[in-house]
């Protein structure tokens, strides 16, 4: 094995990784485990990658040293100059450690990506070799640190679900390679088979496959973009130019942005944040209170909080800082970061659901917050943090179209009442509210507090001065629940919740008991069925339902 | 507003449900759980009453009204958990005052537990616990008898199985 970074020169003529699995259309892959990677297939991180990673942990021990060893120095009476030394000679030290470790950690550390699975090998004493099967990606997202945008390195994290751990992070790439290893994941995952376009490609289509030839490769394809992608990009385009090409390189999906977020509307969304409000009325209190009993003891005391809302302002402002959307048949590409920059990919059918929210200040100016849920959690395990963003600010048009990107189901008549539910009462387009008993549990949110079935979806909204829309496509709806409380009895009302994976956890309080009762009967239903009709994994495939569902009739 | 044209139906008593109770072993091991915890304070508020007398006593009074409460409480509580097994879907209801029912669908299931501590297995008694990719979904059917218990983790697994749906 090569210690070069660059990608093995193996066009090997017959890389056929897995036996089956990769050509199965319903994406369910044999449950045999482990796919067999030969051994060509395997390829190396980036040779920069221990320079990049030594550091943290030369931090770490510096750190560890600093707060174990320095009083224990400073107590003993020393020269200054030998301090320093000690000092730098600790630095040095760590930055030794950090190096040798994170050199070694890197040669025993290498990924391959297969027909089913993107597998990471990884441990210098306890190996670890994890298998993302392609069918499981939730997400896939480049990720660069500030480091490597100087320096032009990325790393790319392949999320399934499963919490934080489950998520896979290969770093770091050169920014190229990271782009078409992103594509390569998302391309297979998809449903393509890269083997058969390669085969073809030298073959008869010599080169020069058009997308509705390469469209064609992808068994049953003939409604390739069934998921809502807009037609323009149907499919994936030409394959790169294959000259020279040292590997299988994906096509990259085309993309087009729908959305991007002016600096200066993002400064304005915080400082009319509840956060800036928080510090106004806190730093006025301590002047005031500071003046008026002449101490200034309330400064100290008051400062955590102020950090908090201070810190909490910068990150918003750091990660939603030049915040673009865009399409592509591999689905919602998102794109962020001050310093650190993030691009992720959201395949088509992977968001669980969708919540709108709005402050009492952004009421005055329109402005609403669009957060998505996946099945696979952002936050990876090495501490790195994605936020679930889908819109940071946006005005109610832009909502209402970011939701059809996010939900394509969402036919143009169901529109009114996606509006009706941002910011409408009773039960105006469909609604069906809390009746009127319930004001006596919410009296201010009663005509709020409303459900509407729509064909895909079920919306709830909730909410009077802190408005909340969510929606959870029926198909995605884990299980259903209804709870009900003493008062809640004597008045019959229920609460309503559709279980959802991820973080959003809509629940519906106070329905008529009755409604409730139907309506849990029939989501059930709705969700059966849904789930039945639900598209495929790979999702550039188009043959029914996921697996064995339907085996029992309606 | 759409309620009044529906027939009248209680929402945790679902048309056609026939509900499997758990096992009233279950009582005797909640009791005796409660006891214990209960136990310890009354013990101490009984001491301390003894010791210093007068309103002291009150702590220990208070400790005696929670444990006959717990003792009226539980097993309505216990009477109160049922599960259903339906073609698709599993119904788990529970609670007296605060009620709650939950339906899961079979291919949504992720993995089943299976658990009991000590006193539980010495009642010969289990907990099956269902999950899904949602967090929030409480499928607990606890104090089931064991050999039920293997029953219907079984069963759910091979339904979960042959219903398998994705994310």
């Amino acid at each position: 094995m090569t210690d070069d970074a660059a990608p093995t020169p193996a066009p090997d003529p017959t890389p056929a990784p897995t036996p089956a699995g990769a050509a199965t259309p319903t994406g369910t892959a044999t449950p045999t485990g482990t796919p067999a990677v030969a051994e060509h297939e395997w390829r190396r991180l980036h040779r920069v990658t221990p320079l990049l990673n030594a550091w943290k942990i030369a931090a770490v021990l510096v750190a560890i040293f600093l707060v174990q060893g320095l009083d224990d120095l400073f107590r003993i009476d020393i020269p200054v100059l030998t301090l320093v030394l000690i000092l730098a000679g600790t630095i040095v030290l760590a930055a030794l450690v950090g190096l040798v470790y994170s050199y070694f950690a890197w040669r025993r550390t290498s990924y391959a990506i297969t027909g089913d699975a993107v597998v990471l090998r990884s441990g210098i004493l306890f190996r670890k070799e994890r298998v993302a099967r392609l069918t499981r990606i939730q997400a896939v997202e480049i990720t660069q640190p500030i480091l490597g945008r100087i320096f032009g390195f990325a790393g790319i994290k392949v999320e399934s679900a499963g919490g934080a751990e489950a998520n896979m992070t290969l770093a770091y790439l050169t920014m190229d390679e990271a782009a078409d290893v992103r594509n390569e994941i998302l391309a297979r995952a998809a449903g393509i088979d890269l083997d058969d376009v390669e085969e073809a490609a030298d073959g008869d289509l010599d080169g020069a496959t058009t997308p509705a030839e390469l469209a064609h490769l992808v068994e049953g394809s003939d409604a390739v973009g069934s998921h809502g992608a807009p037609d323009a990009h149907a499919t994936h385009a030409t394959p790169a130019p294959r000259a020279g090409a040292t590997r299988r390189l994906a096509p990259e999906a085309p993309e087009h942005q729908v959305f991007a977020l002016p600096a200066g509307r993002l400064v304005a969304s915080l400082v009319a944040h509840g956060a800036t409000v928080a510090i106004v009325l806190v730093v006025t209190g301590v002047v005031v209170g500071g003046a008026l009993s002449g101490g200034g003891e309330w400064i100290f005391s008051s400062l955590f909080g102020l950090l908090g809302a201070v810190g909490f302002l910068w990150s918003r402002f750091s990660t939603e800082f030049n915040f673009r959307l865009a399409t592509s048949p591999d689905g919602l590409r998102v794109r962020q970061g001050l310093l650190e920059t993030k691009a992720r990919t959201i395949p088509p059918g992977r968001i669980q659901a969708l919540t709108v929210m709005q402050g009492p200040i952004w009421r005055i100016f329109g402005w609403w917050r669009v957060r998505l849920t996946l099945a696979s959690q952002g936050t990876s395990s090495d501490g790195t943090d994605t936020s679930d963003v889908l819109l940071p600010v946006g005005s109610r048009d832009e909502v209402v179209a970011m939701l059809r990107l996010a939900v394509p189901q969402l036919e143009e008549h169901e529109l009114p009442a996606i509006e009706a539910g941002l910011a409408g009462m009773d039960d105006g387009e469909g609604w069906v509210p809390s009746p009127r008993r319930a004001r006596w549990l919410d009296p201010l949110a009663y005509r709020r507090n409303a459900f509407r079935v729509l064909d895909h979806v079920i919306a709830l909204r909730k909410g009077r001065i802190f408005r909340e829309l969510s929606v959870v496509p029926h198909e995605r709806t884990q299980s259903l629940g209804i709870s009900q409380g003493p008062l809640e009895r004597r008045l019959r009302l229920a609460s309503f919740t559709p279980h959802s994976s991820g973080s959003i956890e809509p629940k519906l309080p106070h329905l008529d008991i009755d409604v409730a009762a139907h309506l849990l009967v029939e989501q059930a239903d709705r969700a059966r069925s849904a789930r039945r009709a639900a598209g495929p994994e790979r999702w550039m495939h188009t043959s029914g339902p996921v697996a064995g569902a339907g085996s029992t009739p309606d | 507003m759409g309620a009044m044209s529906l027939p009248q139906q209680d929402p945790f008593e679902p048309d056609g449900v026939t509900w499997s109770r758990v096992s009233d072993q279950l009582i005797k091991a909640r009791l005796i759980v409660t006891t214990i915890w209960l136990g310890i304070p009354l013990v101490a508020g009984v001491a301390l009453g003894v010791i210093f007398g007068g309103w002291v006593w009150s702590a220990a009074i208070v400790v005696v009204l929670l444990l006959a409460w717990a003792i009226w409480l539980i097993p309505r509580q216990v009477r109160a958990v049922g599960y259903a097994e339906r073609e698709e879907d599993l119904l788990v209801r529970k609670g007296v005052m605060f009620r709650s029912l939950v339906v899961v669908p079979y291919g949504r299931m992720q993995f089943t537990d299976v658990s009991s501590g000590p006193l539980a297995r010495s009642f010969g008694i289990a907990e099956v616990k269902l999950h899904t990719a949602s967090a929030s979904t409480d499928a607990t059917i606890p104090g089931l008898p064991s050999a039920e218990a293997a029953r219907v983790k079984d069963r759910l697994t091979s339904l979960g199985e042959s219903r398998l749906a994705g994310l």
